[in-house]
């Protein structure tokens, strides 16, 4: 079994852990004594200039992670590192490193833009208004208009200009694009990639839309049931994992079939099943690669229930 | 320096602030027009002290100036004060109250916490503006209730004694203590008309609790005559001698013959009129207001402590609380 289909072990051991500006090791949260951990043993790093993508359903603990990374959560097991510094022990220090977009846009509606640059200029020295204003006029946003009046893609577009302005070495956007429409998407991964790539900061993106994974992410990290099941590079993932259909064939008891992740119904309610290595079938996409694993964490769960 | 970090924070709050404001700019505007037709009756002070001393001078010079003055100080003097009891807690909570409840309620939390590296300096950048402005507008009141209640005091205004803590820095204190009890319920609760509520219901309960204790210090004051010089609380009555010794109510009645007081009966009307009539003359006694204004320190005192207090549970509980998002 390769390691990255592991579940739990992605990134464990790894050297590159070192000078990563965000390395989460081993964490785990629960909110209550007794209750099940919303996260637990997640490892992984983030590198600079990338962009890697948190994907998982819904309460599969990606919120609880980041939220973690700014300092807002406590980790009960593991700890997080932001830019070689502990948040829950020198938040100010690794908060200062930070861009966060909050999973709501949370900004102020009585506010305008112009407001919201003011304080995040009062909050942050280094906060950079000009390169703020530039992301906010390509989204055809000016400063006089209140964010009450704004759709929730352009608050979405404000919330990023926010967080690209303080020029952190690590941005942190909590399913910044759930309220965008297809074209807002595409503008909002477009910034934020070129402010990755030209900076050189690193940004983890937690998202539900395979498609926009494709489009700017380098890294994939799926969490389900707050367990990690996959830590890996996009195009490398693309290579490693495969679909097969219930056409293709299979060597049966081969050695050359690869280590079955996760079965699946298909857009048309065919069963696929994706592996990892071997040669049958075809190459797996990113949508089915994440389904597959999900699939499996279900699956599992659905042993240990019985 | 720049303005905007506290321009953005004023705005953030106008609504509270305004009404705030508003409130408190009325109230000093009305004290001060109370004040203005007072001096405008322009009385003489020696009228004054004429008028409520029964035995001096001449009354009708100053009868016409003196029923207008006396009017104005009873009636309106008196509703000032009733609003002076609640205006400066009013004015505390409205101020301290949203500042982080309606961050947790409304979800900003988690834009403002993030971007401010200290969450404690953001506080204090909150505090800053909103409890300077809040301030300014609550001297004024203050300063035109203190004003006023002077008048109280020289027109021996029953319960005047009293207001001590609503006028003047005491009332300045009450605020400032209600505004971090605001602060504190406001990131308690996390909402602000819940936390709007439990730091009224806080604010009542040690304005009652703060009334009972300075009626326990009252009491250990050493008592003295009160006279329209000497004004103060009554707390009773005594005689004073001829030769101008002080007597309590039942030394002076030791004095009287048995014969005479065996037929007094419970009014002792007979013992009173056997002392009067030795020269004794009956007189008030109480705490003179030189000694209850003394409890204005400590008024102000446990209310500045309680705002202090407020403050730094509010910085303790912003630092441990999780945004909303």
């Amino acid at each position: 079994m390769s390691r990255d289909a592991r579940p739990g072990h992605g990134m464990r051991g790894d050297d590159r852990l070192v000078d990563a500006p965000l390395v989460v090791e081993s964490f785990g949260r629960r909110y209550r004594r007794g209750m099940p951990w919303a996260v637990r043993d997640v490892s992984f790093a983030l590198q600079p200039g990338s962009i890697t993508a948190l994907v998982g359903p819904n309460g599969a603990g990606k919120s609880t992670l980041i939220r973690a990374c700014v300092g807002f959560e406590r980790p009960d097991e593991g700890r997080v590192l932001v830019s070689n510094l502990d948040p829950t022990k020198h938040r100010a220090a690794a908060v200062r490193t930070v861009g966060y977009v909050p999973q709501a846009a949370a900004l102020y509606r009585a506010l305008t833009i112009g407001d919201h640059l003011d304080m995040a200029a009062q909050a942050r020295k280094a906060f950079d208004r000009h390169y703020a204003r530039r992301h906010l006029a390509a989204a055809n946003l000016g400063e006089h208009r209140a964010i009450g009046e704004l759709s929730g893609g352009e608050q979405a577009q404000v919330s990023l200009a926010l967080a690209l302005g303080t020029r952190a070495a690590v941005l942190l956007l909590d399913e910044p694009m759930a309220s965008l429409d297809p074209l807002a998407r595409r503008d909002f991964l477009t910034r934020l990639s070129e402010d990755v790539h030209e900076r050189g900061s690193c940004a983890l993106l937690s998202s539900h839309i395979v498609t926009d994974i494709e489009q700017a992410c380098d890294r994939l990290v799926v969490l389900a049931d707050g367990r990690l099941e996959l830590d890996a590079h996009v195009t490398e993932a693309k290579t490693k994992f495969r679909t097969i259909g219930p056409t293709d064939i299979q060597i049966e008891n081969g050695d050359d079939n690869g280590v079955p992740i996760g079965a699946f119904s298909g857009p048309s309610g065919e069963s696929l099943r994706v592996v990892a290595g071997g040669d049958d079938g075809r190459p797996a996409s990113l949508e089915e690669i994440v389904l597959a694993h999900l699939a499996r964490a279900r699956s599992s769960r659905t042993r240990a229930a019985a | 320096m720049t303005f905007a970090g506290p321009r953005v924070t004023l705005k953030l709050h106008r609504f509270e602030i305004g009404a705030a404001v508003l409130v408190a700019t009325a109230v000093a505007v009305w004290g001060a027009f109370i004040e203005l037709r007072l001096r405008g009756l322009a009385v003489d002070p020696s009228c004054i002290s004429n008028w409520l001393n029964t035995n001096a001078g001449d009354r009708t010079a100053c009868a016409e100036p003196m029923r207008a003055w006396g009017s104005i100080v009873a009636s309106e003097g008196s509703r000032l004060f009733e609003a002076m009891r609640v205006l400066p807690l009013a004015v505390g909570l409205l101020g301290g109250v949203p500042i982080v409840a309606r961050e947790i309620e409304a979800g900003t939390s988690a834009t403002a916490w993030s971007l401010n590296p200290s969450r404690v300096r953001w506080l204090a950048n909150q505090i800053g503006p909103i409890a300077l402005v809040l301030a300014v507008c609550l001297s004024a009141t203050a300063v035109a209730a203190a004003l006023v209640g002077g008048h109280r005091l020289e027109w021996g205004e029953s319960g005047a004694a009293l207001d001590v803590g609503l006028s003047g820095p005491p009332a300045l204190a009450r605020g400032f203590g209600a505004f971090g009890l605001g602060l504190l319920a406001g990131v308690l609760l996390g909402r602000s008309l819940p936390g709007l509520i439990l730091g009224a219901a806080l604010c009542f309960a040690l304005t009652v609790g703060v009334g009972s204790v300075r009626d326990r210090w009252l009491a250990g004051q050493p008592s003295a005559a009160i006279t329209s010089e000497a004004s103060g609380i009554t707390t009773g009555f005594g005689w004073r001698a001829p030769d101008g010794t002080e007597l309590s109510l039942d030394a002076g009645f030791a004095l009287v013959p048995e014969s005479v007081s065996a037929t007094d009966g419970i009014q002792r009307g007979d013992s009173a009129a056997w002392l009067e009539e030795h020269g004794y003359k009956e007189m008030q006694v109480g705490v003179p207001y030189s000694v209850v204004g003394g409890w204005a320190i400590y008024d102000a005192g446990f209310f500045t402590a309680v705002g202090l207090a407020g403050i730094v549970g509010t910085a303790f509980f912003v630092n441990r609380r999780r945004p909303t998002s």
